[in-house]
């Protein structure tokens, strides 16, 4: 599947680079504009990037993440619901990066609704990407839409819990023993493997898990290399 | 990570670059004007939902269109499934999270992000 996505990714890549070349043939001047116009927004994205990696890494030490998301189960009410808005909007990153932990939070317990609202949350109201928006569209645009997301992901997060059933969800019983490594959620960004040198290893631009004994696990190093995941693709039961 | 996110994202701005050169910004807003809001809307939040440009490009982009006069309501419906919405992640969201689950979600998130923007031009 990587591979199709590669190709896929590139193709898209290869058909912009084609139509700048035709254009500029063609028309020199409408190519120009083009170019001019992508200036724009490479401009503004370079603005804005180190203001919200700033701002992600700062919510993120602010905030204690790990500790907030035992409190996301079923019975959690109100406060599970704030929660996980809170879990959603401090997170960097595009939804997908959001699935892997998701799947992990209900594994451990956190409801339908809390997951979606997660889900929601991380797409629309991210936090750094507030201020991206009140610069481009204004503070009263950016402050009326958050409510309004806001109020449409309560009501909409709790129509989705009467419909899906936590049988709904798959791979329940995926859950292995052991240290594991979710390979589709995985960016290679090594930061396991320098952590913890002795567990995890790179094998094509992926982490994997060495072979081990169950017992030579240093626990604490384990812990730490799960919360340095920054797409939480690694697991570890000791149940079983 | 790294390299290829980069030349994905530089393929969006340019692609977004040659398309807002060939179809200027003033002219999607007379296109957009001609049509019934609510359609307008709708469309949006289709586009929205199959393109998959990252947030901190959108808010530029959105902000340019609303700028030239494309009306609030299709742009905030079209942010709001753009980034919550995805043709494109589908199987990767249904593969964790199996069909149902991912199938609600999307939808519901498609029909809020309408009333959003519905409601947010009651407002504005």
């Amino acid at each position: 599947m990587t591979i199709l996505k590669k190709i896929k990714e590139n193709l898209f890549l290869v058909a912009v680079a084609l139509a700048y070349i035709i254009m500029l043939i063609i028309n020199p001047t409408m190519g120009l504009e083009s170019v001019k116009n992508s200036g724009y927004y490479i401009k503004e994205m370079l603005m804005i990037m180190p203001v919200i990696f700033i701002l992600t890494a700062l919510l993120d030490l602010w905030i204690p993440k790990v500790k907030i998301m035992r409190y996301l189960g079923k019975d959690a009410g109100v406060k599970g619901v704030f929660l996980s808005f809170v879990v959603g909007s401090i997170s960097a990153g595009p939804i997908y990066a959001a699935f892997p932990m998701c799947v992990m939070l209900h594994k451990k317990g956190a409801s339908i609704r809390n997951i979606v609202i997660i889900l929601s949350s991380w797409a629309v109201i991210k936090v750094p990407m507030l201020l991206n928006e009140a610069k481009f569209l204004g503070l009263k645009f950016m402050a009326i839409r958050w409510v309004l997301s806001v109020l449409a992901i309560i009501v909409f997060s709790w129509i989705a819990a009467k419909i899906i059933k936590d049988e709904d969800l798959p791979a329940e019983g995926k859950l292995k023993s052991g240290v594991y490594i979710n390979r589709d959620a995985c960016r290679g960004c090594t930061i396991c493997s320098k952590n913890y040198p002795e567990l995890f290893e790179m094998e094509r631009k992926k982490a994997i898990v060495k072979t081990h004994k169950g017992d030579s696990l240093d626990l604490d190093k384990l812990q730490e290399a799960i919360k340095a995941c920054p797409v939480t693709a690694i697991e570890y039961s000791e149940d079983f | 990570m790294g390299k290829g996110m980069v030349a994905s994202i530089l393929s969006i701005i340019f692609a977004i670059g040659i398309i807002l050169t060939l179809l200027p910004p003033t002219e999607i807003a007379a296109l957009v004007s001609k049509q019934s809001i609510l359609l307008a809307t709708v469309v949006a939040a289709l586009f929205g939902t199959i393109t998959l440009v990252p947030a901190f490009i959108a808010f530029p982009l959105v902000g340019t269109l609303v700028g030239a006069g494309v009306s609030i309501v299709p742009a905030v419906s079209f942010l709001t499934t753009l980034t919550m919405v995805g043709v494109v992640t589908f199987p990767l969201e249904k593969k964790e999270f199996g069909v149902k689950f991912t199938a609600v979600r999307n939808s519901l998130s498609f029909l809020f992000a309408i009333i959003i923007a519905l409601v947010m031009g009651v407002i504005i």
